[in-house]
């Protein structure tokens, strides 16, 4: 019934959560009082008594060692009480510790006494408890929750001079001899604590909970084992400043303990001062002793003082039957336990930096369409948000991997933090050439990472990230102009091939009408090959590639302006898209082609001075350019009349230009 | 701060070192644990030792009596055998002359001669002089040895109905009445009387067995429990441990002291009651170097089996 009764309890326990945080009372009290229970501790204050769930914030490898004094009535004894060695793998936490200090040792007369003529020897015995070594590993999940299992080795050496009479004809006489009896075992315990908040946390953990025995006392011996009665201990930590805090533990087998703890940075160091009081079910009086302690802790190194001051004296001689009748349960602390007097050391062995920055969040702000890969070198297609934790500026290096599209991690430029700042921090990606011809939409893992100084990456964030195809457009006309750059030698191949055709009237022409008229060729017999397509239902915007779109032989506005712009660039003619957006998000592109024919020479094609207009060339040079309307693939005329009549009004009636709702991009 | 730990760390370490040792053990004092508590002592007389045979009471558990000159002793003994218990008690003197020694074959002193001295009343009762015969080892051989006169009292018991009880629980006035022309009167305290019980517990072939001792509670202190066997086809009692234990009542005797006892020399084993009442009186030119005690003693005759 009773062990139901604890099942229970910490089966709600599991569910409800648990720690990182240390546990202590008097079945398991610490070796420093409330110290422990600071989450600023860097070091794990070494021991399960306090800590069952094996939470530590060390990084990597730490050891460490305790030694301590015991003052009884008129002496002292000293002992190294342990030794331990502890290693961080991501959020497995495995510790290993040796403790010959943990033993505890009684001296009784048997009872029975010799006599031999006029003196009296005494028969004596003499029980040893020792706490050999002890294993832990925990495991974080989510930087809230701790789950902690502890191995924990006794033994148990009863050792009696035993007297044997023997009875000859001639002579009676005694043997004596001294017997050593034992037990061995292992204890197993779990724990879980819980983050609740930020700076409140609950526990819980089991003590006795597995036990695995080797008996070799006699049933007539057991007076003397220790106390193996299974319970739980529960508790918070509540740190609602950062050097300031509370924490209490209960014990089901009714004892408890209180602490406080405060600390300041002197120089450098982390200092804590705490304190605590309990009561213990097996001790008087009531709160049978304090702890204070004290801590100093540097990056690299802790050292701490304890003192365990016990309310009442400890005689050295007690009686055997309350001995028996109220068996210890702890090696460390118990009813028969003097003041201490501890000293720990701690030495971090660290090979993985301290962290400095946190990741908060990343966003990614534009889809991938691998034809305009050029544009992810300027423009960011992600912007995370980072913390400096530290105390001092940190300088961010971020970068990116996006398995579909790049071959390694892509750089992106530092970004410089103040202390307890946040930043946004820009991703940049290149396409890898092989990389760059993909022909269907996909999903893909984002990997987002940050580092300071160091190479090791500190903090990382995966995200999707939707890879488009290489005819993906986003719509906007600016970015039109990567679609050129595919297939450029066949743009030349078709050009040329039809101008070859025409060689005797272009050699003809005035050298001034040479763009002019190879233009009007080139739109002429473009407009008898294609047929005017519209684009695919999609979610995207779809463009052809020129050679697609020559070889398909039409397309929609996009696809025949970026086809002809394409043959016109291939010869060395100035292009530019222009794009006109209309208010029911309709929007239409074509181009406007450079005559190279000066300002005031316009009268050389036309008088309209509404089917031309000004415009710098790349030399500064006002030239007359001209509109053609690439989906009237009838005849240049018509094609160039149409767009100017749309251009005229567009842009210049209706103040398109200085509206924004019609805009000239340069292909190049 | 940094060179401040690092000197605290090479000051400490090896005061750290020297001065480690061992934790200091608690002693545990066994208070109100009677049952298991006892002095114990092995009865070994040696070969030629002198024997004196009414000790402590007439079954030959004997030894050893105080190395005293003057012997002055009422025991009231009952044995509880087969069921049935006898009673009876005497009351004992001898006075030794230490002048004249008793040598065995190697002219080793054994004993001393005994002498008379005048009458002795043991309240209202004179104790008769009767002589004075003694069991002496001489060349491995038990030879009853005449050493001369010693005084007895014998109280009711089943060859004696007649006879007053022994005095058990009362002060018995005892008068000697010197020939030197010195009178001594004192009175001794007699205790009341002991009834013991045995259990025995396991079996000799299981080699687990262990006694069970318990008794009417008295209030002397102390009391004696002899362990012994009678001998095949011998006389008397060989005594073989001696346990003291406080007089409360109950008393275990564990298996090691049982087992090795060598049962296929013994036909019955005995276990002694002994509680005893001590006077001492000094400062008298007629009786100085005295033994002088009054006890009740409960012989129980068993078998283990």
């Amino acid at each position: 019934m009773k062990y139901s009764k604890f099942a229970c309890v910490l089966a709600i326990i599991f569910l409800t959560g648990n720690s990182k945080t240390e546990i202590f009372a008097q079945q398991s009290l610490g070796f420093w009082g409330g110290s422990a229970a600071q989450e600023l501790g860097k070091f794990r204050l070494n021991s399960f008594e306090m800590n069952p769930v094996n939470f530590s914030n060390t990084r990597d490898w730490e050891i460490s060692a305790v030694y301590g004094t015991e003052f009884a009535a008129s002496t002292t004894s000293s002992n190294l009480y342990m030794f331990s060695i502890s290693k961080k793998i991501g959020s497995h936490y495995l510790y290993a510790r040796y403790s010959p200090g943990l033993q505890l040792e009684f001296n009784f007369n048997s009872g029975t006494n010799i006599i031999l003529g006029d003196s009296v020897e005494i028969l004596n015995s003499n029980i040893k408890y020792k706490e050999k070594f002890g294993l832990g590993y925990s495991y974080n999940i989510g930087k809230v929750f701790d789950f902690g299992i502890t191995f924990r080795y006794f033994t148990e050496e009863l050792t009696e001079d035993k007297l044997t009479p023997v009875f000859s004809d001639t002579l009676n006489y005694f043997t004596t001899e001294s017997q050593l009896s034992s037990n061995k075992f292992l204890r197993g315990d779990l724990g879980i604590s819980f983050s609740l908040l930020e700076n409140l946390i609950v526990s819980a953990a089991s003590y006795n909970l597995f036990l695995i025995e080797s008996k070799q006392l006699a049933v007539t011996e057991t007076d003397f084992e220790m106390d193996k009665s299974k319970g739980a201990i529960l508790g918070f930590d509540y740190q609602p400043v950062k050097y300031f805090g509370v924490s209490a533990r209960y014990e089901t087998s009714s004892s408890f303990t209180a602490g406080l703890n405060t600390g300041f940075n002197l120089f450098g160091n982390d200092i804590q001062l705490s304190a605590n009081i309990f009561h213990d079910e097996k001790q008087t009086p009531y709160f049978a002793a304090v702890m204070p302690s004290l801590n100093i802790s540097r990056a690299n190194f802790s050292l701490s003082f304890s003192w365990l001051n016990y309310s009442s004296g400890r005689d050295v001689e007690r009686s055997l039957k309350e001995f028996s009748n109220n068996r210890i349960s702890n090696i460390f602390n118990n009813q028969y336990s003097h003041n201490k007097l501890l000293l720990s050391a701690n030495i971090s062995l660290s090979f993985i930096p301290e962290k400095k920055i946190k990741f908060l969040d990343v966003k990614i702000t534009k889809q991938i369409f691998p034809t305009m890969a050029e544009k992810y070198i300027n423009e960011p297609f992600a912007i995370g948000r980072i913390l400096n934790i530290s105390d001092k500026p940190v300088t961010v290096k971020p970068s990116s991997y996006i398995s579909a599209i790049n071959d390694e991690k892509i750089e992106s430029p530092p970004v410089v933090i103040a202390p307890k700042d946040t930043a946004d921090v820009h991703f940049f990606t290149i396409l890898s050439k092989d990389k760059k011809y993909i022909t269907k939409r996909t999903i893909s893992e984002a990997n987002f990472y940050i580092s300071t100084n160091s190479s090791e990456t500190e903090e990382q964030i995966q995200k999707p990230i939707l890879i488009n195809d290489m005819n993906s457009w986003d719509g906007k006309v600016s970015t039109l102009k990567y679609f050129l750059d595919n297939n450029y030698q066949s743009a030349a191949d078709f050009a040329k091939s039809i101008l070859a055709v025409h060689k005797t009237e272009i050699e003809q022409t005035d050298l001034r009408l040479k763009n002019f008229i190879k233009t009007k060729i080139l739109f002429n017999n473009f407009a008898k090959l294609m047929v005017y397509v519209a684009d695919p239902r999609s979610s995207v915007e779809y463009v052809q590639f020129p050679s697609e779109t020559l070889k398909l032989k039409g397309g929609d506005c996009d696809d025949l302006s970026t086809a002809f712009g394409s043959l016109l660039e291939s010869i060395g003619i100035q292009t530019a898209f222009v794009d006109y957006r209309a208010k029911d998000g309709v929007s239409h592109v074509n181009l406007i082609v450079n005559t190279n024919i000066k300002a005031g020479q316009y009268s050389l094609i036309t008088n309209n001075d509404k089917k031309y207009f000004v415009r710098k060339n790349i030399n500064g040079d006002d030239e007359i350019w001209i509109p053609v309307e690439t989906t009237s693939l009838t005849d240049f005329d018509k094609a160039w009349s149409i767009a100017a009549e749309k251009f005229q009004k567009e842009a210049i009636e209706n103040l398109g230009l200085a509206k924004g709702t019609v805009q000239i991009v340069d292909i190049y | 701060m940094k060179n401040l730990v690092k000197y605290l760390i090479f000051i400490l370490f090896p005061l750290v070192i020297v001065s480690c040792n061992a934790p200091i053990p608690t002693e545990l004092v066994p208070v109100n644990e009677p049952a298991d508590n006892f002095d114990v002592q092995v009865l070994s007389p040696e070969p030629s030792k002198f024997v004196y045979s009414n000790g402590y009471d007439s079954t030959g558990v004997i030894d050893p009596l105080p190395h005293n000159s003057n012997f002055i002793i009422l025991s009231g003994i009952k044995y509880s055998v087969n069921g049935n218990v006898f009673k009876t008690g005497t009351a004992n003197a001898i006075f030794f002359d230490r002048t004249k020694p008793i040598m065995n074959h190697r002219r080793r002193t054994v004993g001393f001669k005994s002498r008379y001295i005048g009458r002795i009343k043991f309240g209202n009762d004179t104790a008769r002089v009767v002589p004075a015969r003694i069991p002496i080892m001489n060349a491995g051989v038990r030879t009853d040895t005449l050493i001369g006169l010693k005084y007895i009292l014998r109280y009711h018991d089943k060859f004696h109905p007649n006879r007053i009880p022994f005095p058990y629980n009362s002060n018995v006035n005892v008068q000697i009445n010197s020939t030197m022309g010195n009178h001594i009167q004192f009175n001794l305290t007699v205790p009341n009387e002991i009834t013991g019980r045995v259990r025995v517990i396991g079996k000799r072939s299981d080699g687990n067995v262990k006694l069970e001792l318990s008794w009417n509670a008295g209030q002397t202190g102390k009391i004696e429990i002899i362990l012994g066997g009678i001998p095949k086809g011998g006389k008397g009692v060989f005594p073989l441990l001696k346990f003291e234990t406080k007089d409360d009542g109950f008393l275990r005797i564990p298996t090691r002291y049982i087992q090795p006892i060598p049962f296929g020399r013994f036909d019955k084993i005995v276990l002694t009651f002994i509680r005893k009442i001590g006077k001492k009186i000094t400062n008298n030119n007629s009786l100085n170097d005295n033994f002088i005690a009054a006890q009740s003693i409960h012989n129980i005759i068993f078998e283990v089996q």
